[in-house]
C-alpha cells in the first residue's frame, strides 16, 4: 500500500508521511520502533530522592544491584539532561510545584516512575503535608508497590519501562499538543 | 537521685516557678510563669547546682479546653551533671512567649517550628517566619482543631513557587560590606549533594559565603500530628521512615518513653537485642554517611564500597525483621520477635571482615591528601557556640565535648557494655569524620558483647509477659478464652496508657534522639514532640560556612550528616 501511494503522482511525500503519526502508515511505524529501542538502553534517570525510598534507589545503583548492567546508571543532576523522573518518596506539597517545575524543564520523550507507597498513594501518610499520589501533579508511567520497594523491584518497573518504550508508542504529550 | 535533682530545681528557681513536680520517669518539671522564663531559663544555666547548658527542644503542646490554651515546654539538660529539666510555660491563645534566641542560639529554630505549627508568637525573636510550611500556609496543624488529612488550598493565583523564586535571603540584610558586589545563589531543593530536599541561600562576593539561610520543610510530613491519631503501636511504624538511615534508632527511642509511661519491665534478652540492633543501625547509617559524603568530595569508590558493606548488615535486618530497612522490630515492652537461631553467625561472619574493611576506607581517605585539604580547617565550632545551638551526637564530640548519653545516662543496660567514646578537639570536618570513623568501630566492639549476653539469657524472652502490652502468642489464642480475648483487645483498641509525660532519649547515630510524650490515659497519644538530632545541627549550619568558600559548602553539610525526613518530620 505504501509502495502504492508512494508512486502515484498525487501521493505524499516521505516528509508528509513523518509529519503526520496519526496515519497509521508502516514506515513511521518502524522508525518509531527503532526510534524506542534506542532511548530504551540509555534511560538517564534524575538524580531525585525525597525520603527513605531514595536510599533504597541509591543502593540500586551501588555494587549489589547495579543499575549500569541495564544502561540506566547515569543519574543527571539537572533535568534538561534527564529522560526519566524516579519519584523515590513522600512528595510534599511544599515540594509538589518544584517537582513539576523539574518536571516540566525535562526534554521530551520523559517518563515518570512512582517508587513506593508513597508516591503513588501517599502510602501510611495521610496527613495535611503529603501529596496523596505523585499522579496528582505528573503524568505517571510506572508505579513500584513496596514501603519501600526492593531495589529489584525498581529494577524490573525500568526493565519494564523499556519494554514500554521499545514498542514505540510514545507520543510526547507536548507534541500533541502542538507544542514543540 | 530523681528527688535530689528535684530539689536542686526547686532551690535554683525559688519563687520563679508556680509549681514543680515529678514526671513519669522520675525528671523534674517546673511550670513556670511566661513572665518568669527568661529569668528561669537564665538561673538553671548559671546556677552551678543545675547548670544546663544545653537546649534539648522548645515546643508547645494544646491542652483545650484548658484556659491558658497552649504549653510551652523546654526540656535542659546539663552536660556537666547529665540530668534533665523540663520546663511547662502556660500562655493562652494570641498571647505571645518570650524568645530564648539570645540564650540558647539553637532556640531560634525550635521557636519558629512551634510557631509555624502552633501559633503562638515569640516576643523578641529575630526572625520570626514559618520553617516546615510555605508562608501562604492556612492554619496551625498541631493545634487540636486541626483536620490531620486537610488537604491545602490556595487562592487563586497565588505564587506557590514563591519560596523558591523570590524568598533568597528571606529578608535578611545583606551581610557583605557592600551589597552591590554580593550575589545570592541558591542551592537546592533538588541538588546532589543536600543529603535530600534542603534548599540553601548563599550570599556570594566572589568565592567567598558571606551570609546563608537554610531553608527546611520540603519533607515535611506531619508526622506529630499524624502521631495523635493513630495508636501507641502504629506510630512505631512512621517513626521508623522518619529518621530513615537508622530506623531502629527511632524505634528505640520512642518505645523508651512510652514503657517510662507505663512502668514497665523489659526483658534481659530484648534489652540485649535492642542494643545489637541499635548498633548495628549506627553503622549502617554511618556507612550510608561515609559513602555519601565521600562521592561529594569526589570518592565515589568509597561510595561503592560502604553500600556493599550496607547490604550485608541489611540481610541481617531482613533475618530479624522481615524486611531490608523498615522493620517495625523493636516494639513496646520488648521486640517483636525472638532473635533467629541464624543470626549469631551472621553477625559472627560480617564482623570478621568487618574490620578490614575499615582499613579500606581509612586507607582511601584518612591520609588522603586531597581529602585532608578539603576537610580540615573547614566548618570549624568551638565549643560554646555548638552548645549554645544544641548540637549533639558526633558534631559535638568534634569540638572536644565528651558526651555520649549510652555511657552518661544509659538506657537499655547499656551500663554493662565496654566502649570508648571518640572525641577531637578541632571541630572541623575532618575531625568529624574521624569521630565517626572510630565510632564504627567502637560499635562493632558493642555488637560482640551484645551477642555474647544474649547467648547467656534464656530463649523466648523477647517481650515483658503482659498481654496488654504484646501480642499473645498463637498457640494461645486457640488454648485458652481469656488469651482470646487479650489477642482481641490488643489489635482492635491497642495499648491503653496511662496519662502522665516522659522523654525518651536514646545517642542515636546523629545525636541526641528523643521523644517527648504525653499521654491523656487513652490509646492514642496526646502529644509526641520528636526531637531529631539533624534539625538543631542544621540550624548551626550558617555560623559553620561564614567565611569559607563555595565549594565547602558541599563538605561542611556532608559533615553534618543531615537526614531530612529527621529535620522535616
Ligand atoms: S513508601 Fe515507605 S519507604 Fe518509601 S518514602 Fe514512603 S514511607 Fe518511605
Amino acid at each position: 500500500m505504501v509502495r502504492e501511494r508512494l508512486t502515484k503522482p498525487d501521493s505524499p511525500t516521505a516528509a508528509e508521511l513523518l509529519s503526520n503519526p496519526d496515519d497509521g502508515s508502516i514506515l513511521l511505524t518502524s522508525i518509531n520502533k527503532v526510534i524506542g529501542w534506542f532511548q530504551s538502553n540509555s534511560i538517564w534517570p534524575l538524580t531525585f530522592g525525597l525520603a527513605c525510598c531514595a536510599i533504597e534507589m541509591m543502593s540500586l545503583t551501588a555494587s549489589r544491584f547495579d543499575l549500569s548492567r541495564f544502561g540506566s546508571e547515569i543519574f543527571r543532576a539537572s533535568p534538561r539532561q534527564a529522560d526519566l523522573m524516579i519519584v523515590s518518596g513522600r512528595l510534599s506539597w511544599k515540594m509538589a510545584p518544584i517537582a513539576r517545575e523539574l518536571y516540566e524543564q525535562m526534554p521530551y520523550p520523559k517518563w515518570v516512575i512512582a517508587m513506593g507507597a508513597c508516591a503513588s498513594c501517599g502510602g501510611v501518610f495521610s496527613t495535611y503535608a503529603i501529596v496523596h499520589g505523585a499522579d496528582h501533579i505528573l503524568p505517571v508511567d510506572i508505579y513500584v508497590p513496596g514501603c519501600p520497594p526492593r531495589p529489584e523491584a525498581l529494577l524490573d518497573a525500568i526493565i519494564k519501562l523499556q519494554k514500554k518504550i521499545k514498542t514505540g508508542t510514545y507520543v510526547a504529550q507536548g507534541l500533541k499538543d502542538g507544542r514543540r | 537521685m530523681s528527688t535530689a535533682v528535684d530539689e536542686r530545681l526547686q532551690s535554683a528557681l525559688g519563687g520563679l516557678a508556680e509549681r514543680a513536680y515529678v514526671d513519669a520517669a522520675g525528671e523534674p518539671v517546673a511550670v513556670v510563669p511566661p513572665a518568669n522564663l527568661r529569668e528561669a531559663v537564665k538561673v538553671l544555666k548559671a546556677s552551678p547546682d543545675t547548670y544546663c547548658d544545653y537546649l534539648s527542644f522548645a515546643s508547645a503542646q494544646d491542652m483545650i479546653p484548658r484556659v491558658p490554651r497552649f504549653d510551652g515546654i523546654y526540656q535542659l539538660y546539663s552536660i556537666k551533671h547529665h540530668h534533665w529539666f523540663r520546663l511547662r510555660v502556660p500562655v493562652s491563645d494570641g498571647e505571645a512567649l518570650p524568645s530564648l534566641a539570645d540564650i540558647h542560639k539553637g532556640a531560634d529554630w525550635h521557636e519558629r517550628e512551634t510557631y509555624d505549627l502552633f501559633g503562638i508568637p515569640y516576643d523578641g525573636h529575630p526572625d520570626l517566619r514559618r520553617i516546615l510550611l510555605t508562608d501562604n500556609w492556612h492554619g496551625h496543624p498541631l493545634r487540636k482543631e486541626y483536620d490531620h488529612q486537610f488537604e491545602p488550598v490556595w487562592a487563586p493565583g497565588t505564587n506557590v513557587l514563591q519560596n523558591v523564586a523570590e524568598e533568597g535571603m528571606a529578608g535578611h540584610e545583606a551581610a557583605g560590606e557592600d551589597p552591590a558586589k554580593t550575589i545570592v545563589l541558591n542551592l537546592g531543593p533538588q541538588h546532589p549533594a543536600t543529603h535530600g530536599v534542603m534548599r540553601l541561600a548563599v550570599e556570594l562576593d566572589g568565592e567567598n559565603i558571606v551570609g546563608c539561610v537554610p531553608h527546611i520543610g520540603y519533607l515535611h510530613t506531619g508526622i506529630e500530628k499524624l502521631s495523635e491519631h493513630h495508636n501507641w503501636t502504629q506510630n512505631i511504624t512512621h517513626y521508623a521512615r522518619m529518621d530513615y538511615l537508622s530506623p531502629m534508632n527511632n524505634e528505640l527511642a520512642y518505645c523508651l518513653a512510652v514503657e517510662k509511661l507505663l512502668g514497665v519491665e523489659v526483658p534481659k534478652r530484648a534489652q540485649y537485642i535492642r542494643v545489637l540492633m541499635s548498633e548495628l543501625t549506627r553503622i549502617i547509617s554511618h556507612l550510608v554517611w561515609l559513602g555519601t559524603h565521600a562521592m561529594d568530595i569526589g570518592a565515589l569508590t568509597v561510595f561503592l564500597y560502604c553500600f556493599a558493606e550496607r547490604e550485608k548488615i541489611l540481610e541481617m535486618y531482613e533475618a530479624i525483621g522481615g524486611q531490608r530497612m523498615m522493620t517495625s522490630y523493636i516494639r513496646i515492652g520488648g521486640v517483636q520477635d525472638d532473635m533467629p537461631e541464624s543470626f549469631p553467625g551472621m553477625v559472627e561472619a560480617w564482623e570478621k571482615t568487618f574490620d578490614s574493611q575499615l582499613s579500606i576506607y581509612h586507607g582511601l581517605l584518612t591520609k588522603n591528601p586531597i581529602w585532608r585539604q578539603r576537610t580540615m580547617g573547614i566548618g570549624v565550632m568551638d565549643r560554646d557556640t555548638s552548645l549554645s545551638y544544641g548540637l549533639s551526637g558526633p558534631l559535638a564530640r568534634a569540638v572536644g565535648i565528651d558526651w555520649d548519653l549510652r555511657r552518661d545516662n544509659p538506657y537499655s543496660s547499656f551500663e554493662e557494655f565496654e566502649f570508648d567514646i571518640p572525641v577531637e578537639q578541632t571541630g572541623d570536618v575532618y575531625a568529624r569524620y574521624l569521630v565517626r570513623m572510630e565510632e564504627l568501630r567502637q560499635s562493632r566492639r558493642i555488637v560482640l558483647q551484645a551477642l555474647k549476653k544474649i547467648a547467656e539469657t534464656e530463649p523466648g524472652t523477647y517481650v515483658a509477659e503482659d498481654y496488654k502490652l504484646a501480642p499473645v502468642p498463637r498457640d494461645g489464642i486457640n488454648a485458652s478464652i481469656e488469651e482470646l480475648i487479650h489477642h482481641f483487645k490488643y489489635w482492635t483498641d491497642g495499648i491503653w496508657v496511662p496519662s502522665g509525660e516522659a522523654y525518651g532519649f536514646i545517642e542515636a547515630s546523629k545525636g541526641e534522639l528523643g521523644y517527648f510524650v504525653v499521654s491523656d490515659g487513652t490509646a492514642h497519644p496526646q502529644r509526641v514532640k520528636i526531637r531529631g538530632p539533624s534539625f538543631s545541627n542544621l540550624s548551626a549550619f550558617p555560623e559553620m560556612i561564614k567565611g569559607h568558600l563555595i565549594a565547602d559548602v558541599i563538605a561542611t553539610i556532608g559533615s553534618i550528616d543531615i537526614v531530612l525526613g529527621e529535620v522535616d518530620r
